[in-house]
């Protein structure tokens, strides 16, 4: 009896000293939410970032990873920036260069950029012409270890005649001219030698010219920046702080949304229905039609011969009429309104942007012309519903019908779209199987034994995107010289589309910086890919990100990051 | 005793040798590359990539960069450096190895504290109404997931429960210290308890439950019957010959089970963004940070280690009969 009492006793007292524990600790003082403390004071307030993880570093020059430019663009200022209209607009510089006044030679090899004048980097310093020179001479440094190199390898030269003008010369033409020096300048003062950019200081705490200045960085957990007090622009920045908060997991984020204790909330990973309802009158998900462009690349090269060439042609791909088959067979209204709601329809990589190209799908969903196009190729109904070959141009008799489709791991929407696919297929005969890998397989490297760059794969299902000059990437994608292989490991021609118009229209892009002939070129290039097919484009994903109702002065920008336009935010009660 | 420590100690440097040609080879082998998201940013060239490739040496054969990892280890105590944020690797490792032990240690004292009377009091009740609540609470709190755990506990602490005082959360809903204060102990306490909580939580369940049954065994065992003939007070009996002998197992329990510990406490670093190790591990993991990756790999192989001499150099002290020399 007197046991079970101690024992009763033991279990109250270890219980009070739970309840003790929670009930002694005070919250800290000066915990507010945004709203709060624009309340209390005059000045704009403070703003938390709730981001699923840490920037490695804050130059970007040196990043790959998407994290970085979302939160770095907040501490950098650049001589232009492109605008949620796609248009460029000037930032540190006066203009933009154009050949109509003269800024940009006829050749398009001399580039003239002036600075505003009376610019000052965050520690008072002026910003200078110099800098540009110095920002140019780090980043083609080959042992700076930059990677977004921004065409900075084409430039031979720069003149800095006074203080505030730059003569950039080109050994040949870049078309991102205008892009040039966009992702911010390095100040030659408060950097370091090129050679040690990656241990700069200045990457975790940089002297800038951008709208708020690194205050604190707490490893893991938080950065805070403060307003810089030299932005160029007088005013602003509005907020006088942005916190931006680490916190990896999407339901603890989502709790501190809930609780006002975030105001905007990158990559929510909610569709916009979902993620309204869960914080109803917080805030809400603020989305636009985004750059990411899904898409089907066929490979039209025989897999797993050990030859990454364009030839000889794969059994069931490398026949065009397989392919057009397949393009109609999907049905892409499902796929748009119910597969993967919320999405918008593209019909060519060129989907958005200056090179916009909307061009009518050439093989719309049609599953009788499907069969008639599967029958004329030589591939007949099996026993099980599935075709084989049967006088097909590049199989055997007898061969399957079967492909299987990879794309990477842990994206839901994905895994809908490839499982509709599936049954699409099946409707007219044809076998397909999903291969997900992780994210660093397939798109790792040739050496990394990457079935993109190896040519050891069918179908590959992912999206990708283009930036505002996408002449690299495409000529990357789509001309026939740019095929992977052991001498040209960085080809991404992934499909082995071989092309003499293709060609032609891709290098007709690349010779100029005159916008119409090039957009028609690329047009003419869009129409080409949805005739043969190499790729077979389905839609946009939406972009954006969530903030709370008192967050106003922020455009959701396709072009820009999260923080692109932080100097405009304002926090209301 | 110290010469065994010394030997212990030396043993030790083979092995961890030895570990990390695996660890590198295991860490290497695993398909993918740290390049990966290069290839996702259209900004970034191909030639730009395969040139980053060739400036970090992965194109080299293997052993090479094996080599001339563990050389910069030996010869200068250096894990290296960062592929993707170019800091040291000893400063990143050092910025979150006190904020792991921090969480762990605390846990996991808490978790002792807790679970040797828990157990030690439902074996001496086997089968009395306390006995089948501690079971059913060890049996559930084996059975639930950490990281669920974790998540209810931010559900019912900080969005559903509010502190009638100021209005505001209760418990924070994670980080080690409030946006913007002065770091204070009282502000790291607060935010302690939902993580330490919920990892303690699930280390109760499991080691009450073993140290329970360990205190069955060892209260059936005869040495008790001869305690208690020798008439020696029932508390003496208790808690001086049983429970010494029943924390015998504990202690290689504990030792076998410190990687766990620090896989746990991974998930809980996660829910509640607590700035540890585990989640440097777990982004390094992602993104293939190799250096990153192998020096949180290779500072918890060492941390098993000594964990494993201290765990033998506790038997000796806990029981007479073993003896070092």
């Amino acid at each position: 009896m007197n046991r079970s009492k101690r024992s009763t006793i033991f279990v109250t007292l270890l219980l009070a000293l739970v309840l003790a524990i929670s009930a002694c600790a005070a919250p800290p003082p000066q915990q507010a939410t945004g709203g709060e403390s624009a309340a209390q004071s005059d000045s704009g307030g403070q703003v938390v970032l709730i981001i699923p993880e840490e920037p490695a570093t804050l130059n970007q020059y040196l990043a790959d990873a998407a994290i970085v430019r979302q939160v770095a663009d907040a501490t950098t200022a650049g001589l232009s920036l492109v605008d949620q209209n796609g248009d460029f607009q000037p930032v540190l510089a006066e203009t933009i260069p154009s050949i109509a006044d003269g800024t940009v030679s006829e050749d398009f090899l001399t580039v003239t950029w002036k600075l505003r004048p009376g610019l000052l980097w965050s520690d008072g310093t002026p910003i200078t012409s110099d800098d540009m020179k110095f920002t140019w001479e780090a980043i083609s440094n080959p042992d700076s270890g930059a990677v977004l190199s921004n065409n900075f390898e084409k430039i031979t030269s720069i003149d800095t005649p006074d203080d505030l003008t730059a003569i950039v010369h080109y050994s040949e033409v870049n078309s991102a001219y205008p892009m040039q020096f966009a992702y911010g300048l390095l100040p030659r003062h408060a950097t370091g030698e090129p050679t040690e950019m990656e241990k700069w200081e200045w990457n975790r705490a940089p002297v800038t010219a951008g709208a708020f200045v690194v205050s604190e960085w707490n490893s893991g957990d938080s950065i805070v920046m403060d307003r810089n007090p030299n932005y160029y622009l007088d005013g602003q920045p509005y907020l006088d702080r942005l916190i931006f908060k680490v916190v990896p997991d999407p339901g603890a984020q989502m709790a501190m949304m809930i609780q006002g204790e975030g105001q905007v909330h990158l990559w929510p990973g909610a569709t916009k229905e979902d993620y309204d309802v869960q914080i109803e009158g917080e805030g809400q998900l603020q989305e636009v039609p985004g750059q990411w462009n899904m898409a089907l690349r066929f490979n039209l090269s025989q897999p797993f011969d050990d030859d990454p060439g364009a030839t000889p042609p794969h059994p069931i791909l490398g026949d065009l009429k397989v392919r057009q088959a397949l393009a109609h067979a999907i049905d892409y209204d499902t796929i748009i309104n119910d597969v993967n709601p919320g999405v918008s329809p593209a019909t060519s990589p060129f989907a958005y942007g200056w090179y916009r190209c909307d061009i009518p799908r050439t093989y719309t969903f049609d599953q009788d012309k499907a069969n008639a196009l599967l029958e004329e190729a030589g591939w007949v109904l099996g026993d099980d519903g599935i075709r084989v070959a049967s006088g097909a141009a590049n199989a055997e008799d007898g061969t399957r019908l079967s492909l299987q489709m990879e794309g990477y791991t842990n994206f839901q929407p994905l895994v809908k779209l490839e499982e509709a696919i599936v049954e699409m297929w099946k409707a007219v005969g044809v076998e397909a199987t999903i291969q997900n890998d992780d994210f660093s397989i397939i798109f790792g490297s040739l050496a990394d034994g990457a079935p993109r760059k190896t040519g050891n794969f069918d179908i590959l299902i992912y999206d990708s995107s283009l930036s505002i000059d996408p002449q690299a990437t495409i000529a990357g994608l789509f001309h026939s010289s740019a095929i992977p292989s052991a001498d040209n490991p960085a080809g991404s021609n992934y499909s082995r589309w071989v092309n003499a118009d293709a060609d032609a229209a891709i290098d007709l892009a690349g010779s100029t910086v005159d916008v119409p002939t090039r957009q028609a070129a690329y047009c003419d290039l869009a129409q080409l890919i949805d005739d043969e097919l190499p790729q077979l484009h389905l839609y946009l994903f939406t972009e954006g990100y969530g903030a709370t109702d008192k967050l106003s002065g922020y455009a959701v920008s396709i072009w820009g990051s999260l923080t692109w336009d932080a100097q405009n935010w304002k926090l209301s009660q | 005793m110290s010469t065994y420590i010394v030997r212990r100690t030396l043993q030790a440097i083979p092995l961890l040798l030895i570990l990390s040609v695996m660890l590198f080879a295991l860490v290497r082998m695993a398909p993918g590359g740290p390049l990966a998201q290069a290839e996702r940013n259209p900004n970034i060239t191909q030639e730009q990539i395969e040139r980053l490739r060739e400036r970090l040496g992965l194109n080299q054969p293997f052993y090479v960069q094996y080599i001339k990892w563990a050389r910069t280890i030996v010869l200068e105590g250096d894990l290296g450096d960062s592929i993707k944020s170019g800091r040291e690797v000893s400063v990143m490792i050092g910025e979150r190895i006190p904020n792991t032990l921090l969480l762990v240690g605390v846990a996991f004292l808490l978790t002792l504290c807790v679970a040797i009377p828990l157990g030690a009091l439902s074996a001496r009740k086997q089968y009395s109404l306390l006995d089948y609540v501690v079971t059913t609470f060890t049996f559930a709190g084996q059975s639930v997931p950490i990281y669920w755990l974790g998540l209810m506990a931010v559900l019912t602490f900080y969005v559903w429960i509010d502190n009638p005082f100021t209005g505001k959360p209760l418990f924070p809903a994670g980080g080690m210290y409030s946006i913007g204060s002065d770091k204070g102990l009282g502000d790291l306490l607060w935010h302690m308890v939902m993580p330490v909580g919920t990892l303690s939580l699930a280390w109760i369940a499991w080691y009450s439950r073993f140290f329970r049954a360990s205190m069955l065994d060892v209260l059936n065992a005869d040495y008790m019957r001869t305690a208690r003939a020798k008439g020696l007070s029932e508390g003496r009996v208790l808690y001086i010959h049983a429970l010494r002998n029943a924390v015998m197992p504990l202690v290689t329990m504990i030792a076998l089970d410190f990687p766990s510990l620090f896989a746990g406490a991974l998930f809980v670093e996660t829910i509640f963004s607590w700035p540890g190790m585990g989640r440097l591990f777990w982004e390094a993991a992602r993104g293939r940070d190799y250096p990153v990756l192998l020096g949180v790999i290779l500072i918890n192989a060492g941390l098993i280690v000594v964990a494993n001499i201290l765990a033998d150099i506790l038997y000796g002290v806990i029981d007479p009969r073993v003896q070092y020399d």
